[in-house]
């Protein structure tokens, strides 16, 4: 199987202005396959942010390529990504409908289509009927609903997702975790998903990178053997215990 | 919640207390025989402002128009200097800085400048009331534009939108909570332009007769001219707060949490 996305020896070094070099990122090689959900998993300062910000094109590297379906990242693929920050960075003078189609409108794309199919988004993340509410109006964990709708509305092939679920309380959380989950298995999109979760990690990857600061490297790749769908219940199995505990000890280390 | 008594509301307390303060003032200029030169009562101010209507009324024009547009001149220059000095960080490290020192110069000891270069009639006023209003509005529109979230400007990055797009989409109204509240300070600042200006050299205007009146020891119409000049001041604020409500809501919502 080709992989969707490829890293191949990504290195990114940041100049402070004290033109002091910091190694944000040292020899990084990666494959996400097609279909695959990737979790990313590290303290802060391991570099997980500037491997997503190199991926979605935000920056790029000081050394090594990364190639998309098999050719070199460039602006045209940007169309075939999506980002969900951890805020979820609504335009507060836009009603959740029109937040959603801000892709499209950006793009150029016939707004009406969108339309019908923003509401379906919104019938999926389950706030049906709050299209013409302003994000102000919504709690904390219904705009990051909002925001993987935006996410999802330009049809993307990779869906690049930084910490998406650190500022909720741990209900609201489990029950994104599920939704995102029931979403993935319904769009069939890859996820690239990171966090500084290890359990959110297992629970949810197929895989899970593990990676180490000063500089941030890949420690490990973790492959995760539990069945899906994927259940709360298997939470408290012994398989899981086992994956998240082989991941923790690649931090005890450090 | 149940609904408050009329009594306690907040726009009813300040009625109240203004009311309670214009009769305090009646009484004691009454009491203690205070002649109209040196203090009017507010029944005296009203009756001048009802007998010289029509000589108030011609000045209110001149001086309402100086402000109006002085005011709306400052309004474009800024949003538009401060857009480009948002957007270019040699421009900030250079004009900006340059412009906030000039800031430290008391705007009122340009007046007599001014009508040395710009003569005396209504350009020289027109420029009084500019400078006053004009670095209130640049500096918000500056700091409006540098604090969108890191996240909004990622957003439009990874959304592959243009400089523009991303000006008119997302930057320029996210920074307009910032920008009113710049504009609500030069409002009340144009008043004081268009008067200095006018204290300086002028043969008409609010200014010239609060002058005038005041030489000639006319207290009520002195005080009129003050009155008008105040609810000038107001009416523009109301106007930009009201447009506040109207254009930017969500701003209020979040101040009010």
């Amino acid at each position: 199987m080709k992989p969707l996305l490829s890293l191949k020896g990504v290195e990114k070094i940041y100049q402070t202005e004290s033109r002091e070099e910091i190694i944000a990122l040292s020899k990084i090689d990666l494959e996400i396959n097609d279909g695959e959900f990737l979790a990313i998993v590290g303290p802060s300062g391991c570099g997980k942010t500037t491997l997503l910000k190199l991926i979605s094109g935000v920056l790029t590297p000081t050394d090594g390529e990364i190639y998309f379906a098999g050719d070199a990242l460039g602006i045209s693929h940007r169309k075939l990504l999506a980002m969900v920050f951890q805020q979820p960075a609504l335009l507060p003078w836009r009603n959740v409908l029109n937040n959603i189609l801000l892709p499209c409108e950006l793009r150029g794309q016939d707004l009406k289509t969108y339309t019908a199919e923003s509401l379906e988004l919104l019938k999926l993340v389950g706030l049906e009927g709050f299209a013409y509410r302003k994000p102000q109006e919504l709690s904390y964990g219904m705009q990051q609903r909002v925001a993987i709708c935006r996410a999802l509305i330009s049809q993307p092939k990779l869906l690049l997702m930084d910490e998406p679920f650190a500022s909720l309380d741990t209900f609201t959380r489990l029950e994104l975790t599920r939704l995102l989950l029931e979403i993935w298995s319904l769009k069939k999109q890859t996820v690239l998903f990171v966090t500084h979760n290890i359990q959110e990690a297992v629970y949810l990857a197929d895989r899970v990178v593990v990676m180490t600061p000063r500089p941030g490297r890949i420690a490990a790749i973790v492959d995760v053997n539990l069945p899906r769908p994927r259940t709360e219940e298997q939470m408290y199995s012994e398989d899981f215990s086992k994956c998240a505990k082989t991941i923790h000890q690649f931090f005890r280390k450090l | 919640m149940p609904k408050k008594p009329f009594y306690h509301t907040g726009s009813f307390l300040t009625f109240l207390s203004f009311g309670f303060v214009l009769l305090l003032w009646e009484v004691l200029t009454r009491i203690f025989k205070i002649p109209k030169w040196l203090l009017p009562g507010p029944t005296l101010i009203c009756r001048e402002l009802w007998n010289s209507a029509g000589i108030l009324w011609q000045n209110t024009l001149v001086t309402g128009s100086e402000i109006v547009q002085g005011f709306v001149l400052a309004l474009i220059g800024g949003i538009v200097l401060g857009t480009i000095i948002a957007y270019s960080p040699f421009l900030e490290k250079t004009l900006y800085k340059l412009l906030a020192a000039t800031q430290a110069m008391p705007k009122a000891a340009l007046a007599p400048l001014l009508v040395i270069w710009l003569g005396l009639g209504h350009p020289a006023k027109l420029a009084m009331v500019f400078l006053m209003c004009f670095f209130p509005v640049m500096v918000s529109m500056v700091t409006g534009l540098q604090s969108t979230s890191r996240e909004l400007l990622e957003l439009a990055e990874v959304l592959g939108s243009n400089w523009l797009q991303s000006f008119l989409k997302i930057r320029f109204p996210a920074a307009l909570p910032y920008l009113i509240s710049g504009v609500k300070v030069a409002a009340s600042l144009s008043v004081v332009g268009a008067v200095i200006s006018e204290f300086v050299n002028a043969d008409k205007g609010l200014g010239y007769s609060l002058l005038v009146s005041a030489a000639q020891l006319n207290g009520p119409l002195t005080f009129a001219s003050v009155v008008i000049l105040a609810a000038l001041g107001v009416m523009l604020f109301s106007l930009v707060s009201l447009l506040e409500k109207l254009i930017c809501p969500w701003a209020r919502s979040s101040l009010d949490k």
